[in-house]
């Protein structure tokens, strides 16, 4: 892991054992993804885990004071992670053969798990997030199930109850309205400009 | 398999998402057949990856958030008891809280005029800023603004390092003064430019509307006055020909060169403020400055291994909210260049075929 990742991560360790919960948040935030990315390797039980990974950041705010300083926050907040899934997987005799050393828990390489502070609120990917907050309440559901649990119009027709037809409708107007606010738009304006000598 | 003519055929397509984001093995032999049948939407195909991939990025965002929002109420119960501490130190504490207090007052008193605000950004980032006097100010990435004390009042004297962009109050008792490490700008009330970073060998101050003054730190001559569209390019450092006065005006030997705006479309947008307008914009620029550029905005390192490539000059428009990658891809399509990441926000340029 390279230096400045880990210097600015252990900036954000220490300021979480000081009780700074935006530390917190930033650090929530970063892990999310690659945290419930690697649960989902072993449930498709989306709820447990995120409870999961909220049970890990709990207990981390709940012992700031005396949890020690950490030289490998990825590490340990994987770690920590890995062993609330197991309680939690468990105690929900969902994956009951689920246990800590077991060979279904493959060795944690960090390595391969990105830490990314989000930069402000100049990304296009949060752009993006904040025009997929504006949408209207029924087509955000339908955008979540189609591009974030990726099921395909039949299995969401049938969750919804609602017809094929309707959903591709819906998630087609949906995709139209994040276009237009969001440089999904300014691509194609864009490309023209690039004039080159 | 449907006739996918835009963006959107893609994105909303099954397959291309399972391609895309899934890189399902039998929809990756299927796209990259389809690839091959019709090169032409080679582009097309890659935005569209680009903005499913972002909208992952997106989702996951938004799940964690919503996800977050779960666990804040459960933060706030109070587990802490405060340990009281010992009498002695509370008291030396307040000693020296006292201590400190008395220096200060005493430190404003005698020196109050040099109590200052500063306005700050980091790489990447962007702000504005409403200054008590009404002026307008937009501070691009990496950049400082110092607003002196008594400023509205007394003065209206901002310092600045980096680049700003200003839409000055009216306000003729009180000049508007700009200072830089190279040049004084003063305005009574005006929109300009003035790009002035640390790491840059020229100070540019460029004239959008109304009129000012520019006074050169290293010469000691008469004020350069400018009308709208004037810009003023000055060498930082003290030219090395000291030469005098025999050279014709405006000339680089006066340590000057006087340009006009550069307008780099069909709507006569600027390039010099388009950094306003949410544009990175490089008009004839060598790779050298564009890098400098690129490393404040995406808060990276760019290493040149020849200087060669630096000088070569480049001509090109990007949304700003692209990602790097592209914009790199863009620039190296017109005159080639290699690249490699050699850290973690460490990128190193080279020339093709070493």
């Amino acid at each position: 892991m390279s230096k400045d990742q880990d210097i600015l991560e252990i900036q954000l360790w220490e300021a979480l054992r000081s009780g700074e919960q935006a530390a917190l948040q930033k650090l929530y935030m970063s892990y999310y993804k690659n945290l419930l990315q690697y649960g989902l390797r072993y449930t498709d039980d989306r709820d447990t885990l995120k409870d999961s990974i909220n049970n890990t950041f709990l207990y981390f705010w709940e012992k700031r004071e005396s949890i020690g300083t950490a030289n490998h926050v990825g590490n340990y907040i994987f770690k920590s992670y890995q062993r609330q899934l197991v309680k939690d997987l468990n105690s929900s005799n969902k994956f009951e053969t689920l246990q800590e050393g077991n060979d279904h828990m493959e060795a944690v390489d960090v390595e391969e798990f990105q830490f990314i502070i989000q930069q402000e609120e100049n990304t296009r990917v949060s752009i993006l997030k904040n025009a997929i907050l504006q949408l209207p309440k029924r087509q955000r559901e339908l955008v979540l199930l189609r591009y974030y649990e990726g099921l395909s119009y039949d299995e969401i027709s049938l969750k919804t109850s609602l017809t094929k037809r309707a959903v591709y409708n819906q998630i087609h107007s949906a995709i139209n309205s994040l276009k237009k606010d969001t440089n999904l738009k300014n691509l194609k304006q864009i490309l023209p400009l690039l004039i080159f000598f | 398999m449907n006739a996918y003519q835009s963006i959107q055929d893609f994105i909303l397509d099954e397959s291309f998402f399972r391609y895309a984001v899934r890189q399902d093995p039998s929809e990756i032999v299927k796209w990259e057949g389809y690839l091959q049948q019709h090169p032409e939407q080679a582009a097309l195909i890659q935005l569209a990856k680009q903005e499913l991939l972002d909208m992952q990025n997106a989702l996951y965002l938004v799940d964690a958030e919503q996800n977050y929002a779960r666990l804040i109420p459960q933060l706030d119960t109070p587990v802490r008891t405060i340990v009281p501490k010992k009498k002695w130190t509370l008291y030396a504490a307040a000693a020296v809280l006292l201590c400190l207090m008395a220096t200060l007052w005493v430190f404003q008193y005698h020196f109050n005029q040099s109590q200052t605000m500063a306005y700050q950004t980091q790489p990447a980032e962007k702000k504005t800023i409403h200054l008590p006097d009404g002026t307008l100010v937009k501070l691009n990435a990496a950049s400082k603004l110092e607003v002196s004390d008594g400023f509205g009042k007394t003065n209206r004297a901002v310092k600045l390092v980096g680049e700003a962009y200003m839409e000055v109050a009216k306000n003729k008792a009180l000049p508007f003064t700009v200072a830089t490490q190279a040049l004084q700008v003063r305005v009574l009330g005006t929109t300009i430019n003035v790009r002035a970073y640390a790491n840059e060998e020229l100070t540019a101050a460029s004239l959008i509307e109304g009129s000012a003054e520019v006074i050169l730190k290293s010469k000691a001559k008469s004020p350069i006055r400018l009308k709208p569209k004037d810009k003023v390019v000055a060498a930082v450092k003290e030219s090395t020909s000291p030469s005098k006065s025999s050279a014709p005006p405006h000339s680089q030997e006066e340590g000057y060169k006087m340009e006009t705006v550069t307008q780099y479309d069909a709507e006569q947008r600027l390039a010099e403020t388009s950094w306003t307008q949410q544009k990175l914009v490089f008009v004839n620029e060598p790779l050298s400055s564009i890098a400098k550029t690129l490393e404040r905005w995406y808060n990276i390192k760019i290493e040149f291994q020849d200087a060669d490539i630096s000088a070569r000059k480049y001509t090109a428009a990007f949304d700003d909210r692209e990602e790097l990658q592209y914009v790199l891809e863009s620039l190296r399509s017109s005159i080639p260049f290699s690249y490699r990441k050699i850290g973690p926000r460490t990128i190193s340029i080279y020339l093709t075929n070493q």
